[in-house]
């Protein structure tokens, strides 16, 4: 039978989130990509509860029906991540999830990785390295006199690194999870993901990885991914480049999505 | 015909003029485009959703002159035509770089999604 996926909402650092819930069991926080909101998640939930765990999808602040924490847009990777860690114990208060995210969602599962290493049981970041930062020209974009097609690059920034051909109907519906965050948003998120550097910290992580990344996926070098791997030690880090997968890995195949993360949470003896 | 030559970019103009998406991303257009293929450059004036004049341009060669230009390095432009390279990354990056009026360009940035998407597929024979 299919999970249910319900909407509930939480106080974080005195603002109110919004997250969407699904299913019984070991939490998995999973973080969205910039621009997007919980939405991205929506068919991949539903796979990872029917597996035995509880999944908790939150719209980050500013995005979709999360407000931003003092009205202000995160422009530094690390504060949006101690945001998540603080709705984690929000909303598991006393418990260690796992955590994944995808995108500036994977750079936080790496943050917190890093700086939270006893907290997390393991951290699943997708289309996302130790390093990251591509769309560098925005910054002066944040008003919205200054850009007045703004919408119409989020419409195809946001899916043209899609794997291509791509069921029209999936493009379509990212767009639309795309088009509910404020534009000056859109702009922090990329100040955020080219902020992005957790090198010096690789050797305070303590749980295992796993990181995926599409073969499409032009915002994240595939050596970058690579070395990341190759840079965490003890062995705890593992993945590699999904073939046919691009940029919007959880939306274009979730079920494989799901499947490659069961497969490492059971061979690292997360779930049975 | 070749690319880049004043014959691609003629029937650029007949393909984008008769692409609803094209007319509708640049209904309320008014302005003058370069687009610059390495060393070559093509003015086009767009107009209400059409190219309504075209040009082969070198300096001085237009004295309306131009609103925004569209360049790039000729091999940067054949690696978007024999699909080396996606569209969106050499956007994202500035490696096909939109210069000059850029509020007016940002403005007009599905029509030129539309029109480089255009110049991509668009086939030689």
């Amino acid at each position: 039978m299919t999970q249910e996926i319900l909407g509930r909402y939480a106080i974080v650092d005195g603002t109110r989130a919004y997250y969407d819930e699904c299913g019984t069991g070991i939490p998995l926080v999973c973080i969205h990509m910039g621009w997007a909101c919980s939405l991205q998640w929506q068919y991949f939930m539903p796979i990872m509860a029917a597996a035995g765990m509880r999944v908790i999808a939150p719209d980050l602040p500013g995005h979709a029906k999360s407000y931003p924490v003092n009205w202000k847009q995160f422009r530094k990777m690390r504060d949006y991540a101690e945001w998540v860690w603080n709705f984690i114990q929000v909303v598991c208060p006393g418990e260690k999830p796992v955590v994944c995210g995808s995108g500036i969602g994977g750079d936080m599962t790496m943050q917190i990785a890093c700086h939270h290493p006893d907290g997390i049981r393991a951290g699943m970041p997708f289309e996302s390295a130790a390093k990251t930062g591509s769309i560098s020209f925005l910054s002066g974009y944040s008003d919205p006199h200054s850009f007045p097609g703004f919408p119409a690059l989020i419409d195809n920034a946001s899916t043209a690194a899609m794997y291509y051909p791509c069921e029209e109907r999936k493009v379509i519906e990212s767009k639309w999870q795309h088009r509910a965050t404020y534009h000056a948003t859109c702009v922090a998120d990329m100040d955020a993901w080219n902020d992005h550097d957790v090198r010096p910290y690789l050797d305070r992580i303590e749980v295992p990885m796993f990181f995926y990344k599409g073969e499409a996926d032009y915002h994240i070098p595939d050596q970058d991914v690579l070395d990341t791997i190759a840079a965490i030690p003890n062995g705890l880090a593992e993945g590699g480049i999904a073939k046919g997968m691009g940029h919007l890995i959880m939306m274009e195949q979730p079920e494989r999505l799901a499947e490659a993360c069961l497969g490492f949470l059971r061979r690292r003896g997360i779930l049975s | 015909m070749k690319f880049p030559s004043i014959e691609f970019v003629e029937r650029l103009i007949g393909a984008l003029n008769g692409d609803a998406a094209f007319n509708a991303a640049s209904r309320w257009s008014d302005v003058k485009v370069l687009l610059r293929f390495g060393e070559e450059g093509y003015w086009l004036k767009l107009y209400g959703g059409k190219v309504i004049d075209h040009m082969a341009y070198f300096p001085m060669a237009n004295p309306l002159g131009w609103d925004y230009a569209i360049s790039a390095p000729l091999d940067t432009w054949r690696s978007l035509r024999d699909g080396r390279r996606a569209l969106g990354h050499l956007m994202d990056r500035g490696e096909i770089s939109v210069d000059g009026n850029l509020l007016e360009a940002n403005r007009m940035y599905e029509s030129t999604h539309l029109m480089l998407s255009m110049v991509r597929d668009l086939k030689l024979g």
